[in-house]
């Protein structure tokens, strides 16, 4: 099972392009394969996503846009500090989602205990 | 025979014929979309097809029926990557490259269903069976043919599929289902199994009602996967979703209809019982249909294992059974004798090639007649097949409680041995056990040492040679209680030469159901049978001494010489089942002495020269 979950996060890196713009303090995630509106994901998942797989504790404030036509992700900063952090975990993201996974199928279930719950 | 002649009975190494078909590229093509039923139900499906299909292929199909979402809104990242069928079982990939349709459905009353459902395995939920494979055949990619399989509840509406005896179904695969409800999921033994029950019962509920959020609890790696259900294609403002949600707001729950209850012939306001859903009830229908059956299950897997047995001697459709060392479902090994081994064998990829091999050659090739087991001797580490149950080969040997808690095969000398045991309701075998496998989690008997600690136990000497112990062990106690209810855990070990005890399996029985039953059992079976029935309980009579006799799960294990055999008796276990009695600190004593021999039964397979 853990080659399947490294195959999950290469297929991860493999498809997913992460760009920052400093001057305009924007992250960016852009995929390379076409992906639909409702697959894109709504803010709050996105959010999600950085917290419990990514790790991502504290509340930063950023603009989620999610854009079909170019087929991305933009997550807008006011402070360029928060805009290191969220880099930072997104660096990270996909190694640390396999990681949670690999741990938890393991039979490890302490690593989700203080995770909180998605928003759904 | 020497090594090198040695037979490879290994049912995944086996060679299935069937004629070469055409197979596909990697990938597929999926829909999602209703299926109507005869009574206007609509039954969600998701159809998947191999990628570089033509319009004059032709398939046959895969019909996957579950309760726990056929497909599911994957959270993200995940479904930028993967597909709603992710984290379906099986996942499409190696079916329809080997020129498979698969059709996974939400059976009514779950995931994107509408309808609503009254218990699990309803007359109408069978009935959708027949539907959905008319639907399938009608399709312009199918060649005629269905089969089915599946694990758990979806191998057990697999099993039921073959009830309906539509010529289509070509062969049915149970995997890890029961045969009998009220005796291997709910009341084994006749105690009830309170926790599996509970957190089924609010599982299935959430499912129901699109909510994710229980997982984290009871499957935290699906919690982190699954957001929810994959709603049809054409519902896009899931409009269609919502209102099918509010059709099950009428379903039931096992847990409701069952925790109050006792008896097996109790029931409920509808007027059903528990055997109405039973496998053994549909035994005709099944035979009628002669759809070849491939099951398959584990040692350790609750009281599904004996359900294999009770299968494969009561149907006499074509079958090809396999029992190997694996948790519920074949996620994770479970070989108390390899506690280091941690990749499961067969791998599921294995396994699902050899489930396709078998169709190919039931649909195709030369199929295969009779019956016959496989089944996984652990300590030997080697497969083996009988096409009788129990192998012809097997003997029983009676091992009698002495005196200084040990276990031999002398009967007792002394007029007067016993040895009281004061109830321990903290005696646990903990939430990897047997049963809680059942929710897909790891099985982990590792510390029965200190487990055992609370418990009346009786070892034997070190073994002169080795024994394999395959089949049902049967234990009989003389025993008298302090109250009128109770129960007894009894528990099959080991000591091997540095003092570590290992688990192999168990029997347990309350009290009241120690009846043996004169009348005609409903289905054969191997141990002395109880019917669990209301007119045939009695509460002990306290201070007098009676007779407690209940069969274990079957098991297969080599105990090797110089180990020694250990049975441990408990009168609880609380992690698991409800406790017996409800109020109260009973003292059973067993007696061991010339007039109340208890003693437990070993299957023991003859070693010939």
């Amino acid at each position: 099972m853990a080659e399947i979950f490294d195959r999950i996060g290469s297929m991860l890196r493999d498809s997913i392009i992460i760009k920052s713009d400093e001057k305009n303090l924007t992250l960016s995630l852009i995929f390379k394969h076409v992906i639909s509106k409702d697959d894109l994901g709504e803010e709050a998942e996105i959010k999600d996503m950085l917290r419990i797989f990514g790790g991502l504790r504290e509340e930063i404030s950023m603009e989620i846009d999610t854009n079909m036509e170019s087929q991305k992700i933009d997550l807008k900063f006011q402070k360029k500090e928060d805009m290191v952090k969220v880099y930072d975990v997104l660096d990270k993201l996909w190694d640390n989602t396999v990681e949670l996974l690999k741990t938890v199928f393991s039979g490890d279930f302490s690593v989700i205990r203080d995770l909180g719950d998605f928003n759904d | 025979m020497t090594k090198n002649m040695e037979i490879d009975y290994n049912p995944f190494h086996q060679t299935w014929k069937a004629p070469q078909r055409k197979t596909f590229e990697v990938g597929y093509i999926r829909s999602n979309e209703y299926i109507p039923m005869r009574d206007g139900v609509k039954i969600a499906g998701t159809i998947c097809l191999p990628k570089g299909l033509t319009s004059k292929d032709r398939l046959p199909t895969l019909l996957y029926q579950t309760r726990y979402w056929r497909a599911a809104k994957l959270r993200i990242p995940f479904r930028w990557v993967l597909t709603e069928v992710y984290t379906s079982m099986p996942t499409p990939d190696l079916f329809t490259k080997r020129g498979y349709a698969i059709v996974y459905i939400d059976v009514r009353g779950c995931g994107a269903s509408f309808g609503s459902r009254p218990y699990p395995f309803s007359e109408e939920e069978i009935k959708d069976g027949a539907d959905i494979t008319n639907w399938i055949i009608n399709q312009p990619w199918s060649d005629g043919n269905v089969v089915s399989n599946g694990i758990s509840y979806t191998g057990t509406t697999a099993e039921l599929l073959a009830v309906n005896n539509h010529p289509a179904v070509k062969a049915v695969m149970p995997g890890h289902g029961f045969w009998d409800p009220y005796t291997d999921v709910s009341f084994p033994g006749g105690c009830y199994d309170s926790s599996f029950m509970q957190l089924w019962s609010l599982f299935g509920k959430s499912l129901d009602n699109n909510n994710s959020k229980p997982f984290k609890q009871l499957s935290p790696f699906l919690w982190l996967i699954r957001k929810g259900v994959q709603p049809i294609d054409s519902d896009t403002n899931q409009n269609q979703l919502k209102q099918a949600i509010e059709a099950h707001s009428s379903n039931e729950y096992v847990f409701d209809l069952t925790d109050e209850g006792d008896f097996r012939d109790e029931r409920a306001p509808d007027d059903t019982q528990i055997n109405d859903v039973s496998i053994y009830r549909y035994k005709e229908e099944i035979e009628e249909s002669n759809t070849p059956f491939i099951s398959w299950c584990s040692w350790l897997d609750s009281g599904y294992v004996t359900a294999m047995i009770h299968r494969f001697i009561n149907i006499k459709n074509p079958h090809i059974a396999i029992i190997g060392d694996w948790n519920h479902g074949a996620v994770y090994p479970a070989n108390p004798l390899k506690p280091d081994k941690t990749v499961v064998s067969p791998t599921p990829r294995e396994r699902i090639t050899t489930w396709i091999d078998i169709f190919e050659s039931t649909i195709y090739g030369e199929g295969f007649q009779g019956k016959t087991l496989y089944y996984y001797t652990m300590g030997e580490e080697k497969w083996k097949m009988t096409h009788v149950w129990p192998p012809e080969s097997q003997i029983r040997q009676k091992w009698f409680l002495e005196e200084e808690f040990a276990l031999t095969t002398s009967r007792p000398k002394v007029k007067l041995g016993e040895d009281p045991y004061k109830i321990n309701f903290l005696a646990s075998t903990g939430k990897l056990n047997r049963w809680w496998t059942l929710l897909g989690l790891p099985i982990d008997y590792s510390n029965r040492e200190k487990a055992d600690k609370k418990l009346l136990t009786y070892t034997s000497t070190p073994l002169q040679e080795d024994i394999e112990i395959t089949g049902q062990p049967i234990i009989t106690l003389y025993l008298a209680s302090t109250h009128e209810d109770g129960a007894i855990y009894a528990y099959l070990e080991e000591v091997d030469t540095d003092g570590k005890v290992h688990y192999f399996t168990d029997g347990n029985l309350r009290l009241i159901h120690r009846k043996v039953s004169t009348e005609k059992p409903p289905y054969k079976t191997l141990v002395p049978y109880h019917s669990f029935k209301k007119t045939d309980a009695s509460p002990i009579v306290p201070g007098e001494i009676t007779e407690v006799i209940f069969g274990f799960r079957p098991t297969s294990v080599v105990i090797r010489k110089g180990h020694r055999i250990k049975l441990a008796i408990a009168g609880a276990d609380r992690d698991t089942f409800k406790r017996y009695p409800s109020e109260g600190k009973p003292t059973i004593t067993i007696a061991r002495n010339t007039d109340y021999a208890s003693y437990i039964d070993l299957p023991i397979i003859q070693k010939y020269e």
